[in-house]
């Protein structure tokens, strides 16, 4: 087992990891940029070493400054958490040829996984259900309109290096398909080095469902089942639960043996999840793999009540797992809610500055991952999600009536969260109910619906009015302020000329 | 003290007093008997009232403006706590405001992915005008009035600090 592991991540992920290796005896090593001196993983790692400037393309994404940081203190392993570097096959070869070991999968199956065509083709012949669509790229509007004729419309153009939502483009009509073909595959060189754009069937209001893999290397290889993540906005998952409320047995089973199948491809080794989209048949297809830890592992740890970190360390050091699969079985239901810096009633800016106040919820069944504390200052660098919190409970149902308690004892203050509107999207009848997909945020939200109740207006009435006399009562009070610019001086020497004189 | 509060749109006019440690409240013709203690720091607030109990957030943000926050029941409420010489500022403001023209301002540093309208263009209240990549997300800045754009300050792929003025509305 290593004795020092040195954590290329921040925030609550990097604390996650720090406490794992904690737990199993290892020496957790942080890093940490200019702006991230005092950032809240800096002080759960047992050494830290500074790896460059706030930005992130200085720090975190700099591939020599971490592979330096390791070797400079002695770390026999690097965990990438998610994000930053962890899905990046040139590190992880980095780390190879440092003699560092990655705590992650092959380099082999970081690149497969890594170009959607690439991924799509091995899939296809290890036999996982794929989303009908093109053998490879598409060279013109005219091949693209004979696949889309066969597949049928709507069809989606997909840059094969494109992620997160970036470099696709729905097509309806053959005539739609030059200037979404031009638009596309410009998009993708511009933002991905790689101009290839292929053709795959559209299919509206999918849901998104993943299964949880963990390989040894040895030849086992476990699926954890599936956690559901259709509450997004903008592709950004917000709200992952696990198990999903439309997943059968059956289903768990046929989309639990496609995982195995497609991380059996690659020679996988480590945490991984397989991405399907499930229409409203419940048919499923392959949509990617991701090669890391993902943000909302907790789901799955707690209704399998596994470790998924000490396991990636375990596997890493070249243990073998001793789950037997039969023995893997989901006990009660758990909900994530990730926790944002920005104001949902606002097109959710994101919001920065001093977390003054912060308290986050307790009680049966809450587990809290956050990445900050009281007195840090949000710094505009990175992604704005603070933390997660998470529940479990015996129920679905009882699951959603502890998130919203939960929620609501929630205080992160003055800064913005997205709070408010968790609690929106856990009190609407398609959450409630299970049906909710991935298209339901975008055509559901409003900033208007963000409830407002008049026994909470009058109660943040009664509550300012006294903070107000509390504050005039203690403090000296003056109108002159000398924060406002000179239109509202103007204004407010013409209102009070009436007093003065 | 007398307050003109004004929260989520509407306006109402509070009646503050201390009288042996607990706060009476006449707000809507209505008059609540608060026991209100702080909870660790000022901005913590445990009220009991009519033997119902709350622990609610309150706090000045910009007390001068009369500008305060109220967080109840996990839910974030805006809150202008106004005597009567801030509302005759306020208005006046307001009044000046109106009649001059409305600037889209970048709410935080970030950079500027796309500029959506052109000098010239009808925009109406609410419609996105400029797209800001800060944080990792692209936010979508929108004009809160309606009107014509007088002028566009900034290019695709500006750097802006917070407040940077980006877009000038002409309002009709």
């Amino acid at each position: 087992m290593f004795t020092k592991i040195l954590i290329a991540n921040r925030g609550e992920i990097a604390v996650r990891i720090a406490r794992a290796c904690k737990e199993m005896g290892i020496t957790p090593v942080a890093v940490y940029s200019d702006v991230d001196r005092t950032a809240l993983h800096v002080s759960h790692a047992y050494e830290a070493v500074r790896i460059g400037g706030s930005e992130s393309r200085d720090s975190y994404l700099n591939v020599a400054a971490v592979i330096e940081a390791a070797r400079s203190v002695g770390a026999e392993a690097i965990h990438p958490g998610y994000g930053f570097l962890a899905e990046n096959a040139a590190f992880a070869e980095a780390c190879e040829n440092a003699g560092i070991v990655f705590i992650g999968p092959p380099v082999h199956a970081i690149r497969v996984m890594g170009n959607k065509l690439e991924a799509r083709a091995e899939m296809k012949r290890a036999g996982v259900p794929m989303v009908p669509g093109s053998d490879g790229p598409v060279r013109d509007a005219a091949a693209a309109a004979k696949v889309a004729g066969k597949i049928g419309y709507p069809v989606l153009l997909k840059a094969a290096a494109g992620g997160g939502g970036k470099g696709m483009r729905v097509v309806r009509e053959p005539g739609e398909f030059k200037a979404a073909l031009a638009l596309t595959t410009g998009e993708a060189g511009a933002a991905f080095g790689d101009a290839s754009v292929y053709v795959e069937k559209f299919l509206e209001q999918p849901k998104h469902i993943e299964i949880q893999v963990m390989a040894d290397g040895h030849g086992t290889i476990v699926t954890y089942g599936e956690r559901e993540c259709s509450m997004q906005r903008r592709y950004q998952k917000v709200i992952e639960e696990a198990p999903s409320p439309i997943v059968s047995p059956e289903m768990r089973a046929a989309l639990s043996e496609a995982a195995r199948k497609a991380a059996a491809a690659v020679g996988y080794r480590g945490a991984g999840t397989v991405e399907f989209i499930v229409d409203a048949a419940r048919n499923f297809y392959f949509l990617e793999m991701n090669t890391r830890l993902q943000v909302e592992h907790p789901v799955t740890e707690m209704i399998y009540g596994v470790d998924l970190v000490r396991q990636q360390i375990e596997v890493a050091a070249g243990g073998r797992i001793d789950v037997r699969q039969k023995d893997v079985v989901p006990i009660g239901h758990a909900i994530e809610m990730r926790i944002y810096a920005e104001d949902p009633s606002h097109g959710f800016v994101p919001s920065i500055g001093k977390i003054n106040r912060l308290v986050l919820p307790q009680g049966p069944g809450v587990r809290n991952e956050n990445g900050v504390y009281e007195g840090y200052e949000i710094p505009i660098y990175y992604d704005p999600m603070i933390g997660k919190m998470v529940v479990w409970a015996g129920t679905r149902e009882q699951a959603i009536r502890r998130a919203r308690r939960a929620l609501r004892e929630y205080r992160c203050e003055p800064v913005r969260t997205n709070v408010d509107f968790l609690l929106w999207a856990l009190a609407e009848p398609a959450f409630i109910d299970g049906s909710y997909d991935t298209t339901y945020i975008q055509s559901h939200f409003n900033a208007s619906h963000l409830h407002r109740r008049d026994e909470e207006i009058d109660l943040a009435c009664v509550a300012a009015a006294i903070a107000a006399f509390n504050y005039r009562s203690s403090v000296r009070y003056s109108t002159n302020s000398d924060s406002s610019d000179a239109w509202r001086r103007t204004a407010r020497a013409e209102a009070t000329r009436r007093w003065r004189e | 003290m007398r307050f003109v509060i004004r929260v989520d749109g509407q306006e109402r006019v509070v009646h503050v007093a201390r009288q042996n440690g607990v706060y009476r409240v006449d707000m809507e013709g209505r008059t609540l008997t608060a026991d209100c203690r702080t909870f660790g720091d000022a901005g913590t607030l445990s009220l009991l009232i009519d033997g119902k109990s709350y622990l609610v957030e309150s706090a000045p943000v910009q007390p001068d403006e009369g500008r305060y926050f109220a967080r109840v029941m996990g839910r974030h409420y805006d809150v202008d706590v106004l005597d009567e010489l801030q509302v005759a500022v306020r208005d006046a403001e307001q009044a000046h405001a109106r009649a001059g023209n409305y600037t889209v301002r970048a709410p935080m540093p970030g950079m500027v992915v796309e500029v959506k309208v052109r000098p010239g263009d009808a925009v109406e209240p609410g419609a996105s005008v400029v797209i800001m990549e800060a944080m990792k997300m692209r936010n979508e800045l929108i004009s809160e009035v309606g009107g014509t754009v007088a002028s566009v300050e900034i290019a695709n792929g500006a750097r802006v600090d917070s407040q940077t003025p980006l877009i000038v509305i002409e309002r009709t």
